[in-house]
């Protein structure tokens, strides 16, 4: 059992992004992440749908959730520990860190020398205020130890694990991602609440009643290693190379070559029954600049999980001011960890097929060809407007073995109704839309138009109106001065038989788009 | 391989048919009547055009993404991601390409990886096509043209008279489109007129019914 450190910052994304701003509520996909302490005082959960979270805290400023920020404003924290305390750290998010204590404990004096010498080298960072530092057996532990550590670091004595967890909530190991919530709300409802009752179960019968995940639990609840040792020739262990005889100037191309080798990594490992925990991944410039960072993920890294470390520690340095003067030579994968695969169902017809490998080349092709930003595939969001329900986001960015992405949010009040625009215009095109007399067509404040459309002029040629369906009205976001909306939805038929979605906001008639 | 169409999309005729049968890709049965080869044929160009011209270039692609094959969308920005699923096509296996200036390149990497690639007719010019054309066919590539009023391709689909129903004056709302369909081009053996759903009710595309060659009755033996 190693001795290890946790340092974690809590609500890193609301830290990240506007560290001196209150209140702050940070979403991602329609559900709140992280709060500020304003927020939170107000009544603000992590969980909660947008809506709820303004509702409790209306003047706090609801921003989405920016990743590469938040990888960005970590790194000067990872770098000042590396500096100043011990060189090899795990970072298993932005916003939480660890590391093995035995090298800086004999050098550092003592377990409290480390955690002194660890605040000391983060102290003149300004996002360093709410910083929860836990030390414990293991990294599961710290980490709980971590989230509990609200004034002062929480040391866990060696050996202490058992009793530490005991009169916790089972909840607490949700926080970690060691149980799922749905396995928490079981405990509960089976009168398990704390992980002291959890440890007080047969190991035999929860393994039986429970599975995997739940005997992962009870060895951290009875102060076990959470995973049983697996013997490994640790000769075996694969690394990759890549080296790139034309220096890469921008970073997409690298984290493609990144992706290529992790789904190679993984493919290999799991032929032998093994899961990648920890790995390092390094790269090198022309001018022989280098990055070397250790990733550690307890459950085991798939390959998209691999792949978004390795965006974000090269583009953090290559966006980190001046630290790079030339192209990207070499990037180096090296697995250092491994445990035993204790197995992940995959679908029936699942697997990763040659089409699936020759498409992720093809697209790591195209955006060194097109540019990063023009290699898009969609992704789910939300919106009563057409092209809302789905977003097109930059490829690199995405895991393009998610079979579940893009599919639109099935409801979404308040939007017309399928079939959906085929055409949805970029930039907005200015139509007119006329009544018989030639008069501009308006709607009320009621929801009703002033006079039958007639005719409507797109791009300067007329058309007459053969069909014509709506208005619907649509008024979004009326408590927000800056991005409130209000405008009516028509659809008509011209004589040419095409159909269009046409949306009146100010007066101003314009094309929402067509049914090609 | 991937995507092999199946027995019955194919109509095996002979054992010719039987070997041909993994460079057929799949469509939907709604559209099997549309190819003389009841699916898309590996290094073929296809061109759509008229007003429900992106509609039938998503509704043939549909079966074939569903079966395993990636489809690269090139030059069509103004594409709503949501049409796609509401088409039938699996969104998760779609990549989007803004190819700028550098088309030709674009267009011969998107060959190396994607069995299928949607094009903007403005960006597949009669040059660019000549210069694809031998690399399509020893990729096995289908290549689908939009809004080509040119009329050139291996096969060419014009989408004529579009009928919505469900819309009135001031009622109702768009539900369904019926549409001619004409089929033409190089590789056709005889030009087709075909009316379908697109879309049908249901979303995808809805049965054909065949106006210029009506199905042979059954008869009694």
């Amino acid at each position: 059992m190693v001795r290890t450190l946790t340092l974690a910052i809590p609500d890193w994304p609301v830290v990240a992004v506007a560290p001196d701003r209150e209140p702050v509520v940070v979403i991602d996909r329609g559900r709140v992440v992280a709060a500020s302490a304003e927020a939170r005082a107000h009544g603000v959960n992590v969980g909660d749908r947008r809506r709820m979270a303004v509702r409790a805290c209306p003047t706090a400023d609801v921003l989405e959730r920016d990743p590469l920020a938040e990888v960005r404003a970590f790194e000067p924290l990872i770098a000042a520990i590396t500096d100043a305390v011990v060189p090899r750290i795990e970072v298993d998010r932005p916003g939480e860190l660890r590391f093995d204590m035995r090298g800086p404990t004999r050098r550092l004096g003592g377990e409290g020398g480390v955690v002194a010498a660890v605040a000391e080298a983060i102290a003149a960072h300004p996002s360093s205020t709410g910083v929860a530092i836990g030390v414990a057996d293991g990294p599961t532990v710290s980490s709980v130890a971590a989230g509990r550590a609200v004034d002062a670091p929480l040391i866990v004595p060696m050996g202490g694990s058992p009793s530490f967890l005991a009169p916790l909530p089972i909840g607490c190991l949700h926080e970690v991602g060691l149980l799922s919530a749905e396995t928490v709300d079981l405990f509960d409802r089976l009168g398990i609440t704390t992980v002291g009752a959890l440890a007080a179960l047969e190991p035999g019968g929860v393994l039986a009643r429970f599975g995997t995940e739940g005997s992962r639990a009870h060895r951290i609840a009875t102060g076990l290693d959470d995973r049983p040792l697996a013997a490994v020739d640790p000769g075996s262990l694969p690394e990759f190379e890549r080296r790139f005889d034309d220096p890469l100037t921008t970073v997409s191309p690298a984290v493609f070559a990144i992706r290529e080798m992790a789904s190679e990594l993984v493919e290999q490992l799991s032929g032998s029954g093994l899961s990648c925990t920890s790995a390092v991944i390094s790269a090198e410039t022309e001018h022989s600049e280098w990055t070397e960072r250790h990733w550690y993920r307890s459950e085991g890294f798939s390959a998209a999980a691999l792949v978004d470390r390795g965006r974000w520690q090269l583009d953090s340095w290559a966006a980190g001011g001046g630290s790079i003067t030339a192209g990207i030579v070499l990037v180096r994968l090296r697995v250092v960890g491994v445990r035993a695969d204790v197995g992940r169902q995959d679908g029936f017809w699942g697997g990763i097929t040659a089409a699936d490998s020759a498409a992720n080349r093809a697209v790591a092709r195209l955006a060194a060809i097109c540019g990063d930003e023009s290699v898009r595939v969609p992704v789910t969001a939300g919106g009563r407007l057409p092209g809302e329900r789905c977003s097109w986001v930059p490829a690199s960015t995405a895991d393009l073995d998610d079979s579940a992405r893009g599919y639109p949010a099935p409801v979404w009040p308040g939007s017309v109704a399928h079939p959906t625009p085929t055409v949805v215009p970029v930039d907005a095109v200015l139509v007119e839309v006329l009544d018989r007399s030639g008069q501009p067509v308006s709607v009320s404040g009621r929801g009703e138009v002033n006079a039958e459309p007639a005719i409507v002029v797109i791009g300067g040629s007329r058309h007459q109106v053969v069909f014509w369906a709506g208005p619907w009205p649509l008024l979004e976001r009326w408590w927000d001065q800056r991005h409130r909306r209000r405008m009516a939805r028509l659809q008509v038929v011209l004589d040419d038989g095409r159909a269009h979605l046409l949306a009146v906001e100010q007066r101003c008639w314009s094309l929402m788009g067509s049914y090609d | 391989m991937v995507a092999v169409a199946d027995t019955h999309a194919v109509a095996l005729r002979s054992a010719a048919d039987l070997v041909s049968a993994d460079h057929v890709l799949p469509v939907v049965p709604a559209l099997s009547s549309l190819f003389p080869e009841s699916g898309l044929v590996r290094g073929r160009v296809i061109s759509c055009c008229g007003p429900a011209a992106r509609s039938l270039a998503l509704a043939i692609a549909a079966a074939a993404v569903s079966g395993g094959c990636w489809l690269a969308i090139i030059d069509l920005e103004d594409l709503p991601a949501e049409a796609l699923a509401e088409a039938g096509v699996p969104p998760h296996r779609v990549v989007s390409v803004s190819a700028g200036s550098s088309t030709a390149e674009a267009v011969g990497a998107a060959l190396d990886g994607f069995e299928l690639i949607i094009i903007g007719a403005r960006s597949m010019s009669e040059q660019l096509a000549r210069r694809v054309a031998q690399r399509i066919r020893s990729r096995e590539a289908v290549v689908v043209v939009v809004g080509n009023e040119s009329r050139s391709g291996d096969l060419v689909f014009s989408t004529v008279d579009p009928i919505w129903t469900g819309i009135g004056r001031g009622t109702g709302r768009l539900v369904s489109r019926r549409v001619r369909v004409e089929r033409s081009g190089r590789r056709t053996p005889r030009p087709i007129t075909c009316d379908l759903h697109l879309p049908a009710t249901s979303g995808g595309p809805g049965p054909i019914e065949e106006v210029s060659a009506p199905e042979p009755r059954l008869r009694t033996v």
